[in-house]
């Protein structure tokens, strides 16, 4: 186990440098830069050679390279070019924000999905199964952005359930909203995932043999079937845990939350180069933890699986 | 008993004129809530190059001069006067005394050396040295060569002294840019590059807190020199979507927003909204610019009849129907603009024009344009109104940064973009426009360029507002290198009991000491 965990966490190592370079030069090759943001209709070639040189843009592009590599190495992430803000500083808060949002939409969309997901198996063929899936169906199809903003209108604006936007006080009622916006693509995909996986679990012998034995339906589906559907779920959702905290920009820009996506989006536009290099380094971490973190949960939970 | 009457008839009156008028004195206290789609990079008046950037700064800081609340004039604000000598080479400003910043020093000559010298230190790396660049001695400051620019002397506590290089008749409104607030010495030194996440001035409001993306909040300053505001307090939220900060509008968070045009009808045909709706020719021209150095876009003739195959009042009321056609490059509220109008709309005649120039079935041509949604839709129709001409153009749309390089390097034979006024005067549209020097679309007219050199000499408004006009007619001759498309406006609203509020064009003007908020009307409406 200790071996198999050293041996992943060190094959991070090459991911990430792979991952820093290749985001290194994608920002060099693609053209613009943070100095005619921040100078606008008033660039001209003498002020950006100035602000250029000022900012080390200048310099040539393995020199810029090295010095990159060494920075981080050290821990350090840089500043905005615009802000002025340590980029360090701002991704710990923006995290903060995002991990609060996507955490409450993938609980949301756990409890949802898979829930929803079983009942549809266990009544499969009913009304129920087909009122379920094609619920899922419409969830998964309708746009965030409008979903979102039918959410705003019924629940904010007409029952004045929850408030429109924002963080507030930071209080559970402002994260309602987005959560379920962020949340109701992947509670639907998880239904109709996890409502396959069960109809081929409760096909297997060991069901079949349970049942044979006289086990009530209730301990057969919640004891000795949903310990197998979990496990293709879990992965599922460990896979998506990451891309809802690296993708929720529509949802915290339609609620007003001040959170990674935003962040990002908005440096990409500025060429902030700083900030996206290590935003991104940060979100590639982000995704092979959660990877990582997935695979040691099958063993937990299945034990034929061996670390080899 | 009837002389009773009449007294008591009298009292009545009186009283009642009392609370009609007190219904409009301006009450103190409130909180306002207003909004901003996006974070506001900086508030350190050295990197204000946006608008938002500057137009939050000038409630924190104050600068030498800035412009009247109703008009476009230049009034005092930490100068109480000041005298221009030399052939408009020197201006002496005495300050104000007893103006203290938010941390109780008092403001003197010398913080305005230290802003200016700041402002041109290489190492604060400002991306507004373009402002200040008729200074004596800033090349030196810049290159680290001086100690400080040599053009700002501090004659005693409350006089300064400016020295340019040549006779500058705008220079009064460069000072009101942001970057020539003036900042506190120790507070600058104290913060370094943070001093924008603690921002200390002398202006009307207090920074209270920041957080990034979500909110920030002002406070009144007890101290201000010119009294303090008339609200407490004000919260900015960050909102990025249009809709939902009508949302929040509507739910009664918000105090005043600005109206995205699918929502216009909706607010100004309900009567109970309709007066609290305002809209606002903003100064800004969106132009389709025809690079000379590409043939044969220098051609007079097929200049002019592209010219005439664009019908931008067709474009205007098509797409944006609140904006102001436009047939030069001022825009609607300032002065400058040609009192004769442009070519019009005439497609027949364009044809005329291209086979006089030796294109009868036309050309090829690119226009280039930023993937903005707006930029697509205006480059489409540009598109279609040039084939019914016999012009094929091709449309290059890119991301905004790769469009603007390109643009900027004077690489785009033709590209949809626009020019906002930095203040409002005609030169700044004009010398950023026609000025040869730095010319995006490779443009050069010496005669053009030595009536811009008048213009920028002389402190006539009057003068400068005919050389403007001057210039161009002397363009149009030739042939405009911009076809003119439109000039933006801006609607907002606000709740019945925000009272007070400033409708300037220049996104520095409103300081917000002039907004109240009517107690009794809110009371009244949260019942």
């Amino acid at each position: 186990m200790l071996q198999y965990l050293l041996h992943r966490l060190l094959l991070i190592i090459p991911v990430l440098f792979g991952v820093m370079i290749l985001t290194f030069f994608l920002m060099y090759v693609v053209p613009g830069d943070p100095v005619l943001t921040m100078l606008g209709q008033h660039a001209t070639d003498e002020n950006i050679a100035r602000l250029r040189a000022q900012f080390h843009l200048d310099e040539p592009w393995y020199y810029q390279l090295y010095n990159y590599i060494i920075r981080t190495l050290k821990g350090d992430l840089g500043t905005s070019y615009l802000t002025h803000i340590p980029v360090r500083d701002a991704l710990i808060e923006k995290l903060a924000n995002t991990a609060r949002l996507a955490l409450t939409a993938i609980i949301v969309s756990i409890v949802m999905g898979v829930t929803i997901g079983i009942i549809s198996a266990v009544f499969q063929n009913t009304w129920i199964d087909y009122a379920a899936m094609t619920f899922a169906l419409l969830f998964i199809s309708t746009p965030v952005f409008w979903f979102g903003m039918v959410l705003v209108f019924f629940f904010a604006m007409k029952l004045g359930w929850f408030p429109i936007s924002g963080m507030g006080d930071g209080s559970i009622k402002y994260l309602i909203l987005p959560a379920i916006t962020l949340g109701s693509r992947f509670a639907a995909f998880l239904a109709r995932y996890t409502r396959s996986v069960m109809l081929e679990v409760i096909r297997e012998d060991y069901i079949r043999t349970a049942r044979a034995k006289g086990v009530k339906e209730k301990f057969v589906i919640l004891k000795h079937a949903l310990k197998n559907v979990l496990i293709p779920v879990i992965t599922v959702i460990g896979m998506n845990l990451a891309s809802l905290l690296n993708g929720s920009v529509l949802t915290e820009s339609i609620f007003a939350w001040p959170g990674f996506g935003r962040y990002v989006v908005s440096a990409i536009q500025k060429r902030d180069f700083q900030v996206i290099a290590g935003s991104v380094l940060v979100g590639a971490v982000i995704f092979v933890f959660f990877n990582l973190i997935v695979d040691l949960l099958y063993v937990a939970l299945d034990p034929r699986i061996q670390f080899d | 008993m009837r002389s009773r009457f009449f007294l008591l008839t009298l009292v009545l009156v009186f009283a009642l004129s009392i609370s009609v008028l007190a219904a409009d004195e301006p009450q103190y206290g409130g909180t306002l809530y207003l909004e901003n789609n996006e974070d506001w990079d900086t508030i350190d008046p050295a990197y204000c190059s946006g608008f938002d950037a500057g137009e939050m700064a000038v409630k924190i800081f104050d600068g030498l001069v800035r412009f009247d609340y109703y008009s476009n004039d230049i009034v005092p604000d930490l100068a109480e006067s000041w005298e221009v000598k030399n052939d408009n080479k020197t201006f002496i400003f005495h300050l104000r005394k007893g103006v203290k910043f938010h941390n109780g020093r008092e403001f003197t000559a010398q913080d305005v050396k230290y802003t200016f010298d700041r402002l041109y230190d290489p190492e604060t790396a400002s991306p507004g040295t373009w402002v200040y660049d008729m200074i004596v001695g800033i090349d030196e400051a810049l290159a680290g060569k001086a100690d400080g620019v040599a053009g700002v002397q501090v004659i005693d506590d409350y006089t300064v002294r400016f020295d340019l290089k040549y006779p500058f008749g705008l220079f009064l409104t460069h000072l009101t840019l942001p970057y020539g607030l003036i900042v506190p010495q120790e507070e600058v030194e104290k913060w370094g590059e943070q001093f924008s996440q603690h921002p200390v001035g002398t202006g009307p409001w207090k920074f209270v807190e920041w957080e990034h993306d979500n909110k920030l909040v002002l406070e009144a300053n007890e101290d201000y020199w010119e009294g303090r505001p008339y609200l407490d307090r004000v919260v900015y939220r960050v909102i990025p979507q249009a809709l939902t900060r009508i949302a929040e509008f509507e739910a009664g968070n918000l105090d005043y927003t600005s109206v995205p045009q699918e929502e216009i009808q909706r607010w100004t045909n309900d009567p109970k909204w309709k007066p609290y709706v305002h809209k606002m020719a903003e100064l800004s021209s969106y132009y389709l610019a025809l690079n000379q150095k590409f043939k044969p876009l220098d051609n007079p003739k097929v200049k002019q009849a592209i010219a005439l195959a664009i019908d931008s009042e067709q474009i205007v009321k098509a797409l944006f129907p609140n904006y102001v056609p436009a047939d030069d490059a001022i825009p609607d509220g300032m002065p400058g603009g040609s009192d004769k109008p442009g070519l019009g709309y005439d497609p027949e005649k364009a044809k005329e024009l291209l086979a006089e120039a030796g294109y009868p079935d036309g050309f090829e041509m690119e226009i280039w344009t930023s993937t903005g949604e707006k930029s697509v839709r205006v480059g489409g129709v540009l598109q279609a109104l040039l084939k019914r001409v016999g012009i094929d153009v091709k449309l290059v749309k890119n991301d905004w940064s790769v469009f603007f390089a390109t643009v900027k390097k004077g690489e785009a034979p033709a590209y949809y973009l626009s020019w906002w006024a930095d203040y409002a005067d005609p030169y700044n549209f004009l010398k950023a426009l026609y000025g040869s020097e730095g010319s995006r679309i490779n443009y050069k007219n010496v005669v053009v360029d030595k009536m811009l050199e008048e213009m920028a000499r002389t402190t006539s408004v009057e003068a400068r507002v005919n050389i403007s006009k001057k210039i161009i007619d002397v363009v149009r001759k030739e042939g405009d290198p911009y076809v003119w498309l439109y000039h933006t406006s801006s609607v907002t609203i606000k709740q019945p009991w925000v009272k007070g509020e400033l409708h300037h064009q220049m996104y520095d003007a409103d300081k917000l000491v002039t907004w109240w908020i009517d107690q009794n009307i809110k009371e009244e409406m949260s019942k």
